[in-house]
């Protein structure tokens, strides 16, 4: 069953790439536990990287990311549903197939904070909510 | 996951408050619609060597963990999940509904898209590291775009025979400087890209 590992929240997802040429991977740049833009309201650039895992990567399988104040309808961000097709060139070790998933990078540009609070990044996974990452925003003056 | 991590607290960051948003409607049969918010990213240089690069503006740090990455090591020995970046999904989701466009398709006479403008397309949106937001033209080409907080914009237009680029600083228009390459067009863009974000 899919489960989400490694939320982070950054300043940005550098996308890098491996030496052998086959495997890629992600630094996380500035690592943030909290959104702090120069003025709220205001706006802030950021990045999301997590992992899915316990999935099965053979077929179509689609992803959706809405960021929003926590207990609030109106959505900040939405990414719409994603459709991620079928990975066949993945480099099996032979880990177990509930460690197994993929790993994701988004960048959130220019996000409009209108007021200081808890903030959410939801997940979902094939239509199903996978999880939610609350993360606080505060006015840097 | 891998742990070749490098995390800075406090980065001091200068910003001015900017957003464009702009939304493509109906992009292929499936009618959806993609927001693209354009990039108001403070320029910060990754430290791509692994080190902590003393001549960039971070203010002094709380907590500072450093793992070296150890260049020659690099990625060799991470056997990891595939490492998938979204907005570059969505964008080539966006091209392949776009392959299907015929002509008018836009209402005002817009061509179909060719063979080789598509996988012109793809090609460029596979190398980018930083996404651009995309939107297709009537004529045979597409439009990539890059916003900083300041203003300052970055934008292509890729066809298949030339790419046009221009390049505004700070929103002043005034200043735009244009130009025009016809080869080696994805490292052209990307390399426009790395130097527009300060990563080069």
């Amino acid at each position: 069953m899919a489960r989400m590992s490694n939320f982070i929240y950054c300043i940005n997802a550098e996308k890098v790439s491996a030496n052998n040429g086959q495997f890629g991977g992600v630094n996380a740049i500035g690592v943030l536990s909290a959104l702090t833009p120069e003025f709220v309201p205001g706006t802030f650039s950021f990045s999301i990287i997590f992992s899915i895992l316990d999935i099965d990567i053979s077929g179509n399988n689609t992803i959706q990311v809405v960021f929003l104040e926590q207990g609030e309808e109106k959505v900040l961000v939405d990414s719409g549903i994603i459709t991620i097709p079928p990975i066949t060139d993945a480099i099996d070790i032979g880990l177990p197939d509930e460690y197994k998933g993929v790993d994701m990078s988004m960048d959130l540009r220019n996000v409009i904070f209108e007021t200081e609070g808890l903030y959410n990044t939801k997940v979902y996974f094939n239509g199903n909510l996978l999880a939610e990452n609350p993360i606080y925003v505060k006015g840097k003056r | 996951m891998n742990s070749n991590l490098v995390t800075v607290s406090n980065l001091a960051e200068s910003a001015t408050n900017n957003i464009e948003k702009k939304s493509y409607n109906n992009i292929g049969v499936a009618g959806s619609i993609t927001f693209a918010l354009f990039a108001g990213m403070t320029i910060l240089k990754c430290p791509t060597t692994g080190e902590i690069v003393p001549k960039n503006d971070y203010s002094k740090p709380s907590y500072i963990q450093y793992i070296d990455l150890e260049e020659k090591k690099g990625l060799f020995s991470v056997e990891n999940n595939k490492i998938i970046d979204l907005m570059k999904v969505d964008n080539l989701n966006k091209i392949k509904k776009m392959a299907r466009f015929e002509n008018d398709w836009n209402g005002t006479g817009g061509s179909a898209f060719s063979e080789g403008a598509i996988n012109l397309f793809i090609e460029i949106i596979e190398m980018l590291d930083k996404q651009p937001g995309i939107a297709p033209t009537g004529r045979n080409s597409l439009l990539m775009q890059y916003e900083l907080d300041n203003k300052s914009l970055l934008a292509f237009e890729v066809s298949e025979n030339k790419t046009e680029k221009v390049y505004v600083p700070e929103g002043d228009y005034s200043m735009a400087q244009m130009e025009l390459f016809t080869e080696n067009v994805g490292f052209r863009i990307k390399e426009s890209v790395e130097n527009f974000y300060g990563f080069k």
